[in-house]
């Protein structure tokens, strides 16, 4: 049976070539995403040994939780003078006072260096002249900085800003502005480029003064006199040193550590990526299905001999299934060498925005390889199961009849079983995005699919009434739109599933588009009902992270006759009621006429500093009233309890559900930068009367912008579309493949129809008007699968933005002229799917059409 | 029904004005010593209202020889012609167009569109080139092909016979020079052969069509003017005037050569 199997595949290995691409494309998008990550793992990996290869313990703060990090420093500060004492531990060859903090290189044109808003951190160091404890490595002809005005800088920075040795350079930090004098080029490690982040270094003094507290440092790095054991020594200087919330661990486990953050983050980056590998590969399932389904259909006489001749179902049930094995192993085989291919040009692609990644050479592991194949086998094997089943149901006698693959009607019966299915998924999509469990996407993805199924079953009834109703304007036209539609209507089961994976990538770029219109219009609603600023100041830096706006910048705009109210907000990461979550803290009298956050209890300009700020909803979840105690811990400096002296309904414009006074934020936050300014102006003053003031004050602070309420609409919007142009690149795949199942089933139903085209062609139907109608049925089995996917698109996108509803995602709004376009362009799509086909149809041999048997 | 011409008065009006003519017709397929000769430099005209059989076994070329006539094929040497038109110097379009205008086909089998309903098919040539049915001639044709009651059917819902009348009435529509049959009878029981090549000797005789069918049955040759019997891609008898039993004779004699 092996052999008539491949014989089977060679035989139709035109028919399966799409099929297999299809599958390809789905697996090299997952085996690119592993390959990617996996290399840059490896490189962080590379590079974290490559740093504290000469690290035998670090001493540093111990930290009451680790936040999920976002490469800014969340521990405590220590005594410098610690190291004195750990010098004269035997064993110590050397230490080095580690200090770090914000410091953002302004170019010449004085806009900063590096990306803006993406997190790429901008580090400032302590520069040591301990080379094994010094993770930078000077380039030739550069020297260390030296005094308060020399700094040294990272070379993919230099690159970017044109800067050389002896260049002068504004640098911003916590103090104000300062200029240095560049005395040398580094890189981190061997790499001159690490992920878009920027380097800084100063000498220990400067550093401690404008990134730290001067007499503290992050950490004291040791390194070990030949002989001595890491794990002796990290013993030893826990002997010597007897401070409370200091502790003493190796270079190794720093080392990963670090690389364990970064596996975590790469790996949320990884599951976003192949969350879209998988709607790949769905959608390539269905141009499985329906090009088995044919195929099947048409080799009805052939394999009917087969059982005539003494096969058994099971056997014909073998070869279908057997033939889909070898296309899907071969499709995933090639599909995980495009991935090589992709992940090859992604970190090219990446490199060019200036995101490059230290090391070279791609990192294939063999979980690449094998998930790959398995994957991909595996969807081309079950999408054919219910082909081949139909297939082992030939009866022999099928041989001797002429009866072509006359198209079953869709039967109530059959499809009612099948409907549970569709069923059972609207449930599990439903307590995936509503219920309380702690895995949700997994439950979402697996109930949409389902969703989709039952819908792709159900469809086939639905064929005839609308293709009829689309094909009108079509058969208005011309006889040729007529005879399109027809073909499109004849085999219901065949279009509908042919369709099925164009409303699979449908429905999600409408419910991504809902989405999106969503969060921009309840982003608007907060800011008219809750934000009474009028010029917002950001520093593009998100929550937690160590970038930001000096304080002195707050303190300056205060003294502009202008304005009337300005207040800086600080963000930290803390765990309260067991839940890791970003905060925000801001001096309560100065915020107060600033946010309308709906104080329905309590009085917010009178918040002390030992008082909090909590939300209604977290108020009545944990049972809390004015004078309840919150603990919260911080990262750096563990718990601490606040009384409750507020409780507001408004937690849109706070983002959370805690408010914490500005005091909290100082004796607590590991950043002493405000992540952005809100500022009021004085009654009778415009914002353009306004505007020059506070630009002359902006001007020595390069990140900050400055934005009206109007521009900061705007800007949110900006970055929910970013997100949405993102979601549709990576959605553009399904798309793909989706009208590659359409050129398929075109293609397939053409060779189909041979004769019955070149009788066409016979009467007197133009080349032209063959090519025309198939264009035709392209377009309304593509205009069947888009209204399809737009009207579950409708209901996901519903579903989500209630799910969302917690997330601040409070109004719904269905973007109609969008969601027609969307709609309209993916039917069109239909006709380049026809490009191929009808090509062919048209070159079909007339004679060849009416004389074969 | 039958009406016998008298063998001058065919021979007169082929004379006149050839409805088709094929000269020195050489159709090879292949190359090589694989080279088929399916034509061997054929000549033959086709008078206009006269009903021609092709006859002649496998092989023969008589299917090439309508297929050639008919546009479908191209000679590899030598003219075709529809009227005065050299189909060798026709484009596909042209070639399309004239099918479409001036020639009618009924095939052996899948003669019609299985999307389309027998009335749809009957005017498929007319609505391909953007025309209108003339109301009377189409009323007329389906009722002498007993059709009328059947226009709103699909052909899978058609008998054979009622399938091939569909195609009939569609290979008259368009009032065509020529009307090419290949085995018009070939899938069909007796009765509904007899009625259906009853049928297209009545547009022969009424309409004054001019039919060129290929058959390998003396019976349906018997309905023809004429008979051409080929072998080896060469006319090699003709008869006028036929019966059955004379295109049977004929049969066994050029068996006998």
């Amino acid at each position: 049976m092996w052999r008539i199997t491949f014989e089977g595949v060679v035989a139709h290995r035109l028919r399966y070539t799409l099929t297999a691409l299809a599958v390809l494309l789905g697996v090299a998008f997952i085996a690119g995403t592993f390959v990617l990550t996996d290399t840059m793992n490896s490189a962080f990996n590379g590079l974290y040994t490559q740093i504290y290869q000469g690290t035998a313990a670090v001493v540093r703060a111990t930290q009451p939780f680790a936040p999920p990090t976002n490469f800014s420093n969340q521990r405590r500060l220590i005594d410098a003078s610690l190291a004195t004492t750990i010098e004269k531990v035997p064993g110590v060859r050397a230490v080095a006072l580690d200090i770090e903090g914000y410091a953002q290189l302004v170019g010449k044109d004085g806009k900063p260096i590096g990306t803006v808003g993406n997190g790429a951190p901008k580090l400032g160091a302590a520069w040591t002249d301990v080379t094994a404890l010094n993770p930078l490595r000077l380039l030739p002809g550069g020297q260390p900085p030296r005094g308060p005005g020399q700094v040294v800088i990272d070379k993919h920075s230099a690159d970017v800003g044109g800067f050389t040795v002896g260049d002068k350079v504004r640098v911003l930090t916590k103090t104000s502005p300062g200029t240095y004098t560049i005395t040398g080029i580094v890189t981190f490690g061997s790499a001159d480029n690490l992920l878009g982040a920027t380097i800084t270094a100063f000498d220990p003094a400067t550093a401690a003064e404008v990134l730290g507290v001067p007499g503290q440092v992050n950490s004291i790095n040791v390194e070990a006199a030949p002989g001595v054991s890491p794990d002796t020594l990290v013993t030893r200087i826990q002997n010597a040193i007897h401070a409370p919330g200091v502790e003493v661990v190796s270079g190794a486990s720093v080392t990963a550590e670090g690389e364990q953050t970064v596996h975590k983050d790469l790996s949320y980056v990884g599951d976003f990526l192949l969350a879209f590998g998988f709607i790949a590969l769905f959608v390539g399932a269905f141009v499985i299905f329906n090009t088995f389904g044919i195929v099947v259909a048409q080799r009805q006489r052939e394999l009917a001999l087969l059982r005539a001749v003494g096969a058994s179902r099971r056997q014909v049930l073998a070869t279908v299934l057997g033939e889909s094995l070898v296309v899907g192993l071969i499709a995933s085989a090639l599909g995980v060498l495009a991935g090589l291919g992709l992940a090859m040009v992604l970190r090219e692609g990446l490199a060019a925005l200036g995101v490059g990644l230290p090391g070279s050479g791609l990192v294939v592991s063999p979980r690449t390889v094998l998930f790959g194949l398995i994957v991909g086998t595996l969807v081309t094997v079950v999408s054919a199961i219910a082909p081949a089943r139909r297939a082992a149901t030939i009866p022999p006698v099928a041989a001797l009849q002429d009866a072509a693959a006359e198209p079953r009607n869709p039967s109530i019966r059959r499809s009612a079983r099948r409907l549970i299915v569709g069923a059972v998924g609207i449930v599990v999509l439903a307590i995936g995005l509503f219920g309380h469990t702690s895995n949700k996407a997994p439950l979402v993805g697996i109930g949409a699919a389902a969703v989709f199924i039952g819908v792709a079953v159900l469809s086939p009834f639905a064929v005839r009434p609308v293709c009829r109703a689309l094909g009108v304007p079509l058969a208005r036209n011309s006889t040729t739109g007529t005879l399109g539609q027809r073909s499109a209507m004849r085999n219901p089961s065949r279009t509908s599933s042919t369709a099925a994976a164009l409303m699979v990538s449908v429905a999600l770029v409408s419910m991504f588009t809902i989405m999106a219109s969503s969060m921009k219009a309840s982003a608007n609603a907060t800011i008219n009902s809750a934000l009474r600023a009028d010029f917002v100041i950001g520093s593009g830096t998100q929550a937690g992270g160590a970038s930001g706006l000096s304080p002195d910048l707050e303190r300056s705009l205060a003294a502009l006759p202008q304005v009337s109210s300005v207040a800086g907000i600080r963000s930290g990461i803390v765990k309260v009621f067991g839940a890791v979550t970003p905060v925000v803290a801001a001096d309560p009298a100065k915020a107060a006429p600033l946010f309308n956050i709906g104080v329905t209890q309590g009085n917010l300009p009178a918040m002390t500093p030992t008082g909090i700020g909590v939300s209604t909803q977290l108020a009545s979840s944990q049972h809390l009233r004015l004078g309840s105690t919150v603990a919260v811990t911080y990262p750096t400096t563990g718990t601490k309890d606040y009384t409750v002296q507020v409780i507001y309904s408004n937690r849109d414009i706070v983002g959370g559900d805690y408010v914490l006074p500005l005091a909290a934020a100082e004796a607590n936050f590991p950043s002493s930068l405000d992540i952005a300014i809100y500022l009021k102006l004085a009654p009778g003053v415009t914002t353009n009367a306004a505007r020059p003031a506070i630009n002359r004050v902006l001007a020595a602070y390069p990140n900050a912008t400055l934005q009206d309420q109007a521009q900061y609409k705007a800007s949110q919007a900006q970055s929910v579309n970013q997100l949405l142009n993102l979601m549709y690149g990576l959605l553009a795949l399904s798309v793909a493949i989706a009208l590659i199942g359409i050129a398929n089933t075109l293609a397939l139903s053409i060779y189909e129809r041979t004769r019955e085209l070149g009788l066409l062609r016979a009467v007197g139907m133009t080349r032209g008007q063959l090519r025309s109608s198939v264009r035709a049925e392209a377009l309304v089995i593509s205009a069947f699968g888009a209204l399809e996917g737009l009207l579950l698109g409708v209901l996901f996108g519903w579903a989500i933005v209630a799910a969302l509803r917690s997330a601040g995602v409070s109004q719904l709004v269905f973007p109609v002229p969008q969601l027609l376009v969307v709609t309209v362009l993916a039917a069109l799509a239909g006709l380049l799917a026809a490009i191929a086909p009808s090509r062919r149809a048209a070159r079909l041999n007339i004679l060849q059409a009416v004389t074969t048997e | 029904m039958k009406i016998t011409i008298p063998d001058e008065q065919v021979a007169a009006t082929v004379q006149a004005a050839p409805a088709a003519r094929i000269v020195d017709g050489v159709k090879i397929y292949g190359t090589g010593v694989t080279a088929v000769r399916a034509l061997d430099a054929i000549s033959a005209e086709f008078a206009v209202g006269v009903f021609a059989a092709i006859m002649g076994p496998s092989g023969s070329g008589k299917s090439t020889l309508l297929h050639c006539l008919a546009g479908l094929d191209r000679l590899t040497s030598g003219r075709a012609l529809i009227g005065n038109v050299d189909l060798g110097s026709l484009d596909d379009k042209a070639m399309t167009l004239l099918r479409r205008e001036r020639i009618g086909f009924v095939f052996q089998a899948f003669n019609l569109v299985p999307t389309l309903t027998a009335q749809e098919n009957v005017l498929l040539p007319l609505i391909l080139g953007g025309k209108k049915p003339e109301r009377a001639w189409l009323d007329e044709l389906v009722r002498s092909l007993g059709i009328a009651d059947r226009l709103e059917h699909r052909p899978a819902e058609l008998s054979g016979g009622q399938q091939q009348r569909v195609a009939t009435a569609r290979a008259l529509v368009t009032r065509p020079d020529l009307i090419f049959a290949d085995e018009p009878t070939g899938n069909l029981d007796s009765r509904s052969a007899t009625e259906l090549l009853t049928q297209i000797r009545r547009a022969v005789d009424e309409y004054r069509q001019t039919v060129v069918m290929v058959t390998h049955d003396p019976r349906a040759a018997a309905y023809a003017d004429r008979v051409l019997f080929l072998a080896d891609g060469r006319v090699v008898r003709e008869l006028l005037a036929p019966t059955a039993d004379l295109v049977l004779d004929a049969i066994r004699e050029l068996g006998t050569e």
